[in-house]
């Protein structure tokens, strides 16, 4: 989390470093031609004004046509070689500059794959996600260090050739320049509150356009006549954004209207010093066109110090968003663990004690649960929406850490194993069905890697679970890309069929394992029933966990586990649960009520 | 000719109201400083090396610092009001988007063809942008190009009368004649350049926005499960690094591109450059001008050569941009679906008994390229809501069963599908009774009810509700005989009882009357703040994350809420545990008795409490009667399901 008012993990020379030592890792030419490029702009600023100095002063001294036009010459010659030295060292700086936003984003995005679930899913996690999101700009700060090296060098060069005035005069460009800081300052302090509540303002906005596209949404947009309550709810945040906007532009045209001011002030002290000297016979028409351009340059470079350093210390600050989710904290083991054997059949799991909250202060979903599973067991979990079902499932696959307690898998804690081998002894289909746009050969072959595809598996387990005709039929076979309006010619499934695809993969998997949420709901009984019979027979070995509202399909498992508020409450087969007469069985007659009335 | 840029001034004025107008004002306004000061610090030089006189110097200073000073302030005031016009004219823009999308058919959101567009409209790239906006830039640039080419031309038209005078002076002459024709060269090389550019970046952005529309589909966010149990991440980030690689590397490739075709640039320029200075050098020596003006006519000339390169720039700009523009614009005169306004429905219907029908026809012959399917405009008038029978709408029982729905011979196939998901289907049904629908995965159960609400229209024959096409409804009014859950429904991150209600405002003790005969009830209870509790994240942080039974119930809620003659649900029991799942039966027979109800369904336990059962095969309905009936045909599709999911139950 980021607190307010704790200093930052990361100081700003260590995100210096970080920044540095990828941009040198990545793209050293980069670097190199920033070095180079600040010593060139500085030239290039400095010899415009000097050969208009040069050439006035030449001309009042009634030099001849020959050498002015030499100078002329040798000035286009001089600006021709600067072009095209700074076009190829702004290639290569801007080139590189996408590069490292993709590069760093990469990062992100694959420490986001790769840490434990619960950071991805927590509050917490998403907001670090968020903010590291913002890491890409870091690479800003090479921009704005290189800028402020030219902006120190600058100030020396232009300070030399301006030394010869008044002190008075740098004292005003100095004074002008620290109230034009102080103002930057101020209305960046202000625009940042503003801007928080700008950006969530705007992302409603985003999310409300964003839906009126969303043919998912839009069935129930058309049919409950949501279109007024969107243009309502869009219309008040324009409204909010629009105040927020004022406010904010105020602000700034407000430091604008300062600058102004003291743009004004060194503008006539550089002006009505230089005339006096001219009037006092001091300074020649072309030094006072040369002074001049240097004095005004003067008070740029000092400007631009205090915009670049703010620059720095903001862009750091988004350096360390990003370093701190590289660098968050994880529950299970991601370096050596024990080893996994391959077993042919099922494995035993053993649940100590265990407890679970999704937050440190929420409540509480699972409540010391103890549970021992045989390797082969097949075993149900039933009970109402919210008793903890999926929880405890979760967790055990190793997407959640337990609060208390442990979890044993083949008598190894799940926290020793490498987190990477532990996911591969588990088969799962989850309730909810995510599709990217791959190919079906590679949904269902996933766990292996693009090239260790078994084809022939694949089909295989198409076939067993009734897919393989409708995929056959599509144009382009398993080749068919997933998900619609990504390609002309992807498909996107039925919710049916989505389960049989979800069913297939994780046969492909064949981890001795196998956890079945709800894999049938959307299922036809001809399907549901074909599917059952089927998954008994090739779970064979396997230990099965399976977790079903169809109590007809979980009475055959060994045993059933009845959950309630996130303990277990029965316990037992089938035809024991019933003798009990407990909740189960309530729950069993309350089902069977429309199937029975029957004759 | 600019019929397509006439349209968008014309948008572009409609939309930004003021924004246009004040903002080539500013940019006018904005020419003050230069002009001003170039002007003053010449006379400040001529001065200094003519006759020096103190206080036309001190002037000519005061001058100077104060307009920089007034305009300044000036210029702060306008840039404010340009900014607030700004923010208007995008959020309307933005409701112009949204608002469409509302209006067009369900059909055509699905449509590949229209998504594209609007991936292409909305994806502003980062290389430039086109469209709307780029269109509005290239004008502001027009007018900013062309008010500095007159300023800098008329304020050193002393010098070009001076040159064109004398002419006879060869060296001046030839200064003039190679600097004319380098002005030239360089206005052709920058409009090849223009030209190149705009290809190449029309190039990188479509070949990046597939290559982003692939990742942003591959959003890793809700699909954390898979990557780690599946190793998705492998694919995703595969995509990932193709991404970057194209990206970056195409990027690379522009900036290459931009630097080599720059190269003529970094040679011409100086040259320009030295011409300009030995052509005002020429004057100054032959006594024409003072020493002052080397420094004005300099930078009034390069000024006017810019102005003159940015025009022609310009230009191409515009031209490059125009495919873009037109695509933006017909996005917008994209069918619609058909509706007749709002309040005054009856006299609509009443006032263009043709017109109406006239009118969708418009739609679609304008949407051009992307029209769909053609209207089937079989009848005369448009019909509104208010021409359904009186007795349909106020729910009575006895007349309830007035409303005849007919399917004649409807044919449906997906856009771009091979085969047809409905086959000839021939139905008709009273609005009263209570059916089940049910069948194989992919018989057509679902599309069968997007017919029927008029998400879809039929590719070949028409649905009638007492005689009259569907489709001479406002569709708006038509779809309020429906209350219905759909398998894939959506709530919405609004509070709710806002998502009950559908609604801003509603009626709380209704809404809470609802959710408990949808069995949310206790839920209800938990909720920190009850109906005020926002779902999920997205409109409040303290909104509450709920689970696939619950979002259930809550949809079931908001059809209840919404009251309509007829009950649709489509699956709305997959996810429920067995008690919300019995209380869902009995609310279908008790609560909705006076309504019809149409129920998709696997669970088939369901069929004993209807009236008659649908049974759909390959498209078609196969079988069709009560639960007895349908048992009695031992060998049906009906008896086969029935006895896989029954058995099990009945000892």
């Amino acid at each position: 989390m980021i607190r307010k008012g704790i200093p930052e993990k990361y100081g700003l020379w260590s995100n210096l470093r970080f920044i540095l030592h990828y941009a040198w890792k990545w793209r050293p030419s980069f670097l190199v031609a920033h070095v180079l490029s600040v010593p060139l702009s500085l030239l290039l600023s400095v010899a415009g004004s000097y050969v208009t100095k040069l050439l006035i002063d030449n001309m009042e001294q009634g030099k001849g046509t020959d050498k002015i036009a030499l100078l002329i010459l040798s000035y286009a010659i001089f600006m021709i070689a600067m072009n095209l030295l700074s076009g190829w060292l702004e290639k290569v700086i801007r080139s590189s500059q996408y590069y490292f936003q993709f590069r760093f984003n990469y990062m992100k995005n694959n420490k986001l794959m790769h840490t434990d679930y619960c950071n991805v899913e927590s509050t917490k996690g998403m907001e670090m996600q968020e903010k590291a999101g913002y890491g890409q700009e870091g690479e800003g700060m090479l921009n704005d260090l290189s800028n402020l090296y030219k902006s120190v060098l600058g100030i020396f060069l232009y300070g030399g050739a301006a030394a010869t005035l008044n002190p008075a005069v740098i004292l005003v460009i100095i004074a002008a320049t620290a109230v034009n800081f102080l103002m930057v300052r101020r209305g960046r302090r202000v625009s940042e509150k503003i801007q928080e509540k700008d950006m969530s303002i705007s992302r409603k906005r985003l999310y409300l356009c964003n839906l009126s596209y969303d043919y998912h949404a839009a069935k129930d947009i058309k049919m409950y006549g949501m279109r007024g309550v969107i243009r309502e709810l869009a219309d008040r945040l324009g409204r909010e954004q629009l105040s927020c906007r004022r406010a904010s532009s105020l602000c700034w045209r407000l430091g604008d209207a300062v600058e102004a001011i003291c743009y004004f002030l060194t503008q006539g002290a550089v002006y009505f010093y230089l005339i006096h000297g001219i009037l006092g016979g001091r300074i020649s028409a072309g030094d006072f066109v040369f002074l001049y351009g240097m004095t005004m340059g003067l008070s740029e470079w000092i400007n631009s110090i205090i915009t670049q350093a703010g620059g720095i210390l903001q862009k750091s600050k988004k350096v360390s968003y990003l370093r701190e989710y590289l660098d968050m904290e994880e529950l299970y083991n991601h370096g050596q663990g024990v080893e996994v054997k391959s077993a042919e059949g099922g494995l035993g799991i053993r649940l100590e004690d265990v407890s679970y909250s999704y937050s440190p202060s929420g409540e509480q979903t699972l409540f010391s649960v103890n549970l021992h599973i045989r390797p082969g067991e097949k075993v149900a979990l039933v009970g109402k929406n919210g008793a903890g079902k999926t929880t405890l499932v979760k967790l055990l696959c190793g997407l959640y850490f337990p609060t208390e307690g442990h979890v044993f898998v083949d008598g190894h804690n799940s926290a020793s194993y490498n987190i990477g081998d532990y996911y591969s002894l588990f088969s799962p289909v989850f309730q909810d069905i995510s599709i990217i746009g791959i190919t079906v050969e590679r949904f269902v072959g996933s766990w292996e890697g693009k090239g260790e595809i078994d084809r022939g598996k694949v089909e295989n387990c198409l076939k067993r679970v009734g897919l393989w005709q409708r995929i056959q039929e599509l144009p382009k076979g398993l080749g068919t890309i997933l998900g619609k309006g990504i390609y002309e010619d992807s498909v996107e499934f039925s919710g049916g069929e989505m389960q049989k695809l979800l069913l297939a993969r994780a046969l492909y998997k064949d981890a001795p394992i196998v956890v079945l949420d709800e894999p049938t709901s959307a299922l036809d009984p001809l399907a549901e029933q074909e599917l059952y019979e089927d998954f008994y027979r090739l779970a064979g070995e396997k230990t099965v966990i399976f977790i079903s509202h169809r109590l007809a399909s979980t009475r055959f498992c060994d045993r059933i586990i009845f959950m309630e508020n996130g303990c277990i409450l029965e316990e037992g087969n089938h035809d024991e649960l019933m003798e009990a007469g407990g909740e189960y069985a309530r729950m069993f007659q309350l089902q069977s009520t429309y199937y029975r009335e029957v004759g | 000719m600019w019929k397509t840029e006439r349209k968008a001034v014309r948008w572009v004025l409609r939309t930004g109201r003021g924004y246009l107008p004040l903002c080539l004002f500013v940019e006018i306004f904005g020419l003050l400083t230069p002009y001003i000061n170039i002007y003053i610090s010449a006379e400040i030089v001529n001065e200094i090396v003519g006759a020096r006189e103190k206080e036309r110097l001190i002037f000519l200073v005061a001058a100077a610092v104060a307009s920089n000073l007034v305009i300044g302030l000036a210029r702060n005031i306008l840039r404010h009001l340009l900014m607030l016009l700004a923010v208007k004219l995008q959020q309307r823009e933005e409701m112009s988007f949204t608002e469409k999308f509302m209006a067009l058919r369900y059909a055509d959101l699905e449509n590949p063809a229209v998504l594209n567009m609007r991936r292409k409209i909305q994806s502003s790239s980062f290389i430039d942008k086109h469209g709307i906006y780029s269109f509005i830039d290239s004008i502001v640039s027009l007018v900013n190009k062309a008010a500095n080419l007159v300023l800098s031309v008329g304020l050193s038209w002393y010098l070009f009368r001076t040159i064109f005078q004398n002419l006879h002076y060869h060296p001046w002459l030839w200064t003039t004649v190679m600097l004319l024709g380098l002005i030239v060269l360089s206005i052709a090389l920058g409009n090849r350049l223009e030209k190149k550019k705009g290809e190449r970046s029309r190039e990188l952005t479509d070949s990046m926005m597939l290559v982003n529309r692939i990742s942003s589909g591959n959003n890793p966010y809700n699909k954390g499960k898979d990557i780690r149990l599946y190793r998705l991440d492998v694919p995703i980030m595969e995509e990932e690094q193709h991404r970057l690689e194209l990206n970056t590397g195409g990027y690379e490739r522009y900036r290459k591109f931009l630097f080599v075709y720059g190269i003529p640039g970094s040679f011409l320029n100086p040259a320009i450059n030295a011409c300009i200075y030995f052509l005002v050098y020429l004057g100054i020596a032959g006594g024409f001008f003072p020493i002052g003006s080397i420094m004005k006519y300099a930078a009034l000339i390069n000024r006017a050569i810019n102005a003159l390169q940015g025009l022609f720039g310009t230009a191409a700009t515009m031209r490059a941009n125009r495919p873009y523009l037109e695509e933006y614009l017909s996005f917008f005169e994209l069918p619609e679906e058909a509706s007749f306004g709002g309040g005054g429905i009856t006299e609509t219907a009443e006032a263009v008994p043709e017109g109406g029908v006239a009118k969708t026809e418009e739609f679609v012959s304008e949407g051009g390229a992307l029209k769909t399917e053609e209207f089937v405009s079989g009848g005369d008038s448009v019909l509104a809501y208010s021409d359904i029978p009186k007795a349909v709408v106020s729910g009575q029982e006895d007349s309830v069963k007035e409303a005849v729905f007919e399917f004649r011979h409807v044919w449906f196939r997906y856009p771009g599908a091979e085969t047809y998901a409905l086959k000839d289907v021939n139905l008709c049904f009273c609005l009263g009774g209570k059916v089940a629908v049910v069948g194989l995965n992919g018989s057509g159960k679902t599309t069968f009810i997007k017919l029927l609400t008029g998400m879809y229209q039929p590719t070949k024959g028409e649905i009638l509700v007492n005689g009259r096409n569907i489709q001479q409804y406002d569709m708006e009014e038509y779809r309020k005989l429906f209350s219905i859950v759909f398998q894939d429904f959506t709530l919405f991150p609004f509070t709710l009882g806002q998502n009950v209600a559908s609604g801003l405002s509603y009626d709380q003790t209704r809404v809470r009357e609802v959710l408990a005969q949808a069995d949310f009830g206790e839920r209800l209870a938990e909720l920190p703040d009850g109906l005020e509790t926002y779902l999920y994240k997205y409109f409040d942080e303290n909104g509450v994350e709920i689970s696939g039974g619950e979002a259930q119930k809550i949809a079931i809620a908001r059809a209840l809420y919404k009251d309509s003659p007829m009950l649709v649900l489509d699956e709305p029991t997959a996810a429920l545990d067995v008690t919300a799942e019995f209380q869902m039966y009995s609310l279908i027979r008790k609560s909705v008795e006076d309504k019809g109800v149409l129920f998709i369904s696997h669970r088939l336990s369901v069929c004993q409490i209807v009236d008659e059962i649908l049974v759909f095969e390959n498209g078609n309905i196969v079988q069709r009667g009560t639960h007895k009936k349908l048992l009695e045909t031992e060998n049906g599709l009906y008896s086969r399901m029935w006895k896989a999911q029954a058995e099990v139950y009945v000892d």
